[in-house]
């Protein structure tokens, strides 16, 4: 097991600067999950571990020494591509084994981790085939044996399910996971799906436009987004988010709908943020009135849309509802639940719970 | 839209017998005697293969025949191993100026090889390399049209496979042998065809660069019997000319499938 350890991290392509300064540790044996949406530098920085991609600044450290100019074969992973990069000719046994004669291990060896590592894939029956005989699962299956044949401690996956279907996405993603615990990889793994990356990672590092945005666990990320670009990437659906003013009866959104975030703080405009199953029908205690755009009953909840704000907010309400466009409900949110966010889109830190609790009890 | 395959069918059959007309009357000519030839049948009253004894008894045929092979396959290995070494160079590897040096790689194709003839022969004259097969192979060698078609070829592999092999510590040798040069196979054949029927076929640089028989070519000895007394005797010459065609025939059925691949692989790209 190894830990990666990013310095100061850049990278340009000529004048551009497409990672800008990123600093984080990768614990050994960590799943860490790098996602953001499509050009924010993520994979640039996974080739840039790689050694695929060269360093234009700061220092990459693989379990402590210095792998700027490392070659990639000489920094000890394995690396899983988006289309696999299987190569077409060779059947599944060859395309496992080849590269392993590098590392200086006999034929016998080399067969008998190859079959090892389609036993643990459930490739045994496939081993004589090529890979155009074999289905996309199939495939993706043959590049991870390829990627743990090697034994090495880190391993790197590039959008490594983007190419299958969600069925068969939610299958590899228990499967890449287990394996990763099994075997105590070090993973970094790249995905534009937040949904991967909140239910595989130990922790998710959130990129945009080449700068980090918030490294923490998934949780974190969910409950106390660092920024507004956090709040509306993390979640599905995403936070619900309405430009604010200060009031002195609380914060008034554009509409005239009042809501009293539990947060302290003097600046005069905000940003509003509620997660939409935090949204609940009222009982008692009604937080605003919603005229109903859109209803999507799903089943096991119930997606409304209103309009706050000039925003689309949508709320998840459990169970399944028997409502009408055009209806007006009266919704509840726990104070305690919205998020602010100053104008710069930064996080406003709510009063300390206890501190709260107490002002109640004194009330 | 019947009646328009009709018409094609019809305009093909006619191109084919147009085509074919010189071949097979070549053929019919050299089953012929000397004086039946100058009749001007078209086809011969008692065929007989004697021309082809002849071709190989007045003439050191089986010296031309085999100079001409060791040539042509000379050249075509060197064509083939420099223009794939260098195809791969252009796509995986990155250095200084490539695209610039890859722009004079086709630039040289725009020179007409006559042009450059006077500056090879000298430098194939100063090597002492006249009546040689190295004379007359190695200074088609570089071939910027197979590097272009190569490289073509090699920019359809995912960049992904390069880099995989990177990571797992292959080398670049071991991948452009292993990998590249195993699923370009078709462009490959093409390439060897191509450049084994030039050589083969070539007139102009073996007449500059030989003159003895033991390292004359078949092309070169076809025109010697000309200027020799045999040169009237037609039905030989023309068992000579079906004896070259034919070896560049064998090669043509046994690589069609590929070559037909390999030719049109560029065009939908």
């Amino acid at each position: 097991m190894k830990s990666i350890q990013l310095q100061q991290l850049t990278k340009s392509f000529g004048e551009t600067e497409v990672i800008r300064g990123i600093d984080v540790t990768i614990e050994a044996g960590e799943f860490f999950a790098l996602v953001g949406p499509s050009g924010c530098g993520k994979s640039t920085m996974l080739r840039m571990i790689a050694g695929l991609e060269s360093i234009t600044s700061g220092t990459l450290r693989i379990d402590g020494v210095a792998a700027n100019g490392m070659k990639p074969s000489e920094r000890h992973l394995s690396m899983v591509f988006q289309n696999y990069a299987l190569y077409p000719h060779m059947t599944v046994e060859k395309n496992i084994t080849f590269g392993l004669h590098t590392k200086g291990l006999t034929k016998l060896e080399q067969r008998e981790r190859c079959l090892q590592a389609a036993e643990t894939l459930g490739l045994t029956d496939y081993l004589k085939r090529k890979p155009r005989e074999l289905s996309g699962g199939q495939r993706q299956r043959v590049a991870l044996a390829r990627a743990i044949v090697t034994e090495a401690p880190i391993c790197l996956m590039d959008e490594p399910l983007s190419n299958l279907d969600a069925k068969l996405r939610a299958k590899m993603r228990s499967e890449i996971r287990q394996l990763q615990r099994k075997l105590g990889l070090t993973m970094i793994y790249v995905t534009h799906d937040q949904v991967e990356a909140m239910t595989m990672a130990d922790r998710i590092m959130l990129l945009n436009e080449g700068e980090v945005q918030q490294v923490g666990k998934p949780l974190d990320l969910y409950n106390k987004p660092a920024n507004t670009f956090v709040a509306s990437f993390i979640g599905s659906p995403p936070m619900n988010l309405v430009e604010v003013t200060r009031q002195e009866k609380g914060w008034m959104a554009s509409d005239g709908r009042i809501f009293h975030p539990n947060a302290l703080t003097e600046v005069p405009q905000a940003t509003l943020g509620v997660r939409p199953e935090q949204i609940k029908p009222a009982d008692e205690d009604v937080t605003f009135y919603a005229e109903l755009k859109n209803i999507e009953v799903l089943g096991t909840e119930t997606i409304l849309a209103f309009d706050v704000g000039g925003n689309e907010w949508l709320a998840k309400w459990p169970g399944q509802w028997p409502l009408t466009v055009g209806e007006k409900v009266a919704c509840y949110v726990d104070p305690k639940q919205m998020s602010l966010f100053d104008t710069n889109g930064h996080r406003i830190e709510p009063r300390q719970p206890k501190l709260f609790e107490a002002l109640e009890v004194f009330q | 839209m019947r009646l328009r395959n009709v018409g094609v069918y019809v305009l093909l059959v006619l191109s084919a017998v147009v085509m074919l007309f010189p071949i097979a009357y070549a053929f019919s000519i050299s089953l012929m005697d000397g004086k039946e030839v100058l009749q001007g049948h078209l086809l011969p009253r008692e065929p007989s293969f004697e021309n082809y004894v002849a071709a190989f008894e007045r003439i050191p045929m089986m010296t031309y025949l085999l100079n001409s092979l060791i040539v042509a396959l000379l050249v075509m290995i060197g064509q083939v191993v420099l223009s794939s070494l260098a195809a791969f160079a252009f796509v995986f590897i990155d250095f200084k100026g490539k695209g610039l040096i890859f722009m004079l790689f086709l630039a040289t194709m725009m020179v007409p090889w006559e042009a450059t003839m006077v500056p090879n022969f000298l430098t194939i004259q100063s090597l002492g390399w006249l009546n040689s097969v190295w004379g007359l192979s190695v200074p088609f060698f570089a071939l910027a049209f197979g590097t272009f078609l190569l490289r073509q070829q090699f920019k359809t592999i995912p960049y992904e496979m390069y880099e995989a092999s990177q990571i797992a510590g292959i080398s670049r040798f071991r991948f452009f042998w292993n990998v590249v040069l195993p699923v370009s196979k078709t462009p490959l054949v093409t390439l060897s065809v191509y450049s084994f029927l030039t050589t083969w076929n070539m007139y102009l640089w073996p007449l500059l660069v030989t003159n003895t028989e033991q390292a004359r070519t078949v092309q070169i000895g076809i025109k010697q019997m000309q200027s020799n007394e045999v040169a009237s005797d037609w039905g030989v010459v023309m068992a000579a000319v079906i004896l070259i065609i034919i070896p560049t025939l064998v090669l043509l059925f046994a690589g069609q499938k590929h070559l037909q691949e390999g030719l049109t692989q560029g065009a939908i790209k």
